[in-house]
């Protein structure tokens, strides 16, 4: 007993019943739950540790593998101009199709499925996906219904990318001289491949961040450099009269080819240049090789008695400055 | 012989039965007892509790901003993502503008209405151009000089 206690006593007369100080129950019961919180707590700390200090590299090199990639960003190819500014060639982002094979439930179903719509070989498709479990090409470049109709199915494992694709607003119109480009849009003949490196530009890079639901947000990239634009000499509307009355003489003369160049005689510019048979850029891998060529260039032609006009100008030209002086 | 036991022995049998507590009899009254200020204690606990306010609100600007610059980030994709759409929906709307100017398509509607190309004599210039003096040659409708300097003086 207490000084303290004995004091009360005293001064209260008051009977006051004490023990031997012993851990009551409640003591031991906040004990061992303080006990189990340290525990706890503890395992806790311990796991923390673990992930934020040991393992930390590992985590985060995972985190980054999960949520980066690095894709390169083609460069917008130049457009091909007439001398008025009127658009011969130039490149629109379409959809291109493509599958993880390893996230389809059935490839073979999904193939036969795909294969209709695109009007395609089914079982070269199956092949190609079987052939490798992340990445193969559906269809390239397709056009916005074939696209829209794919999109509908919502087949998984089948996704879409945006791709530059070249047209030809004006179809025909001097289809030789502007060309044509492949399927990755490298020039392959005319002004499109002579001046390739020109029109392709710089591929650009850009590495992105993205959430669990492939939600983009944040990125850091390096444009590319577009391509640069070519104005030509050719004048639509000449170009398009010259291919007329080309077309016109062809049929008059049963001829097998024919072709028309127009020229300021002043300055030399190429005003047209008309050739016959004649093919769409747009479509030129299903026409035969000999439409494509520019026979007013390529075609060896004597020119006959068109070349008496040379020595006679010369012969005037020197006659006409010995006048003058 | 057994003994009697004292009411203070047959207290302590039970207290070692049951949770050995002291109750005190009489209502004690601290009404009298005035607690101590202690100021250095007191100085103590309120920086003690100011740290750890300050810390708190740290902690809360710390993630606040990183999660604002997550959401900001999103936003600016869908920005990008948005103003890319317009950009491409633009080239494709000059590519339709420019396939629709074909000088064959036109051509082919022209004639599709009833119209022809003109023949020799028929075209008229009316830019002023060529050496045509006639006075009654029609020419192009074009605001005067003066009516134009007018126009600057007083624009309303």
């Amino acid at each position: 007993m207490t000084a303290f206690t004995r004091l009360r006593a005293l001064l209260t007369k008051s009977p006051v019943h004490f023990r031997k100080a012993l851990p009551s129950d409640s003591t031991r019961r906040i004990y061992a739950l303080s006990g189990i919180l340290v525990l706890w707590t503890g395992v806790i700390g311990l796991r923390l540790l673990d992930l934020q200090v040991l393992h930390y590299g590992d985590f985060a090199l995972r985190a980054q593998r999960q949520q980066q990639r690095t894709i390169e960003v083609s460069p917008r190819r130049g457009i091909i101009y007439d001398r008025n500014g009127h658009e011969l060639a130039m490149s629109v982002m379409v959809n291109s199709v493509f599958a993880v094979p390893a996230e389809i439930p059935d490839q073979a179903a999904t193939a036969a499925l795909l294969g209709r719509i695109l009007n395609g070989d089914s079982r070269e498709l199956l092949a190609r996906m079987k052939a490798s479990h992340a990445f193969c090409w559906v269809a390239r470049k397709v056009d916005a219904d074939m696209a829209a109709r794919i999109r509908a199915l919502n087949l998984k494992g089948i996704y879409f990318q945006k791709e530059p694709k070249r047209f030809y607003p004006k179809r025909e119109l001097a289809a030789q001289v502007v060309g044509y480009v492949g399927m990755d849009d490298e020039g392959l003949g005319g002004i499109e491949r002579q001046y390739d490196e020109h029109l392709r530009g710089m591929p650009g890079k850009m590495l992105i961040s993205m959430d669990a639901r492939r939600h983009w947000f944040g990125r850091v990239e390096r444009q590319p450099d577009p391509g640069q634009n070519v104005v030509l000499t050719i004048d639509q509307n000449i170009q398009y009269i010259a291919e007329r009355e080309l077309q016109t003489a062809m049929e008059q003369t049963k001829a097998i080819a024919g072709t028309i160049i127009v020229t300021n005689p002043h300055t030399g510019e190429v005003l047209a240049l008309a050739n016959r048979p004649t093919f769409n850029p747009n479509t030129f891998n299903k026409v035969p090789a000999a439409f494509l060529k520019n026979h007013a260039v390529s075609d060896v032609y004597e020119p006959g008695s068109t070349f008496k006009m040379e020595p006679w100008l010369r012969r005037w030209k020197k006659n006409s400055h010995g006048r003058r002086n | 012989m057994g003994s009697v036991a004292s009411p203070a022995a047959g207290a302590r049998r039970r207290s070692r039965a049951v949770s050995p507590e002291i109750y005190f009899a009489k209502r004690i009254d601290n009404s009298r007892l005035v607690k101590m200020s202690d100021p250095k204690h007191n100085r103590e606990m309120a920086m003690f509790f100011g740290t750890v306010v300050l810390l708190f609100l740290l902690v809360m600007v710390y993630a606040w901003q990183h999660f604002s610059a997550i959401e900001c980030g999103y936003r600016v994709e869908q920005l990008r993502a948005q103003r890319e759409g317009l950009v491409e929906l633009n080239r494709a709307l000059r590519l339709e503008e420019a396939s629709l100017r074909d000088p064959q398509r036109i051509d082919l509607l022209a004639r599709q209405m009833g119209l022809a190309a003109p023949q020799a004599g028929q075209l008229i210039r009316l830019d002023g151009g060529g050496d045509n003096t006639d006075p009654g040659t029609p020419v192009m409708a074009r605001v005067s000089d003066s009516v134009r300097n007018l126009a600057l003086v007083s624009p309303q």
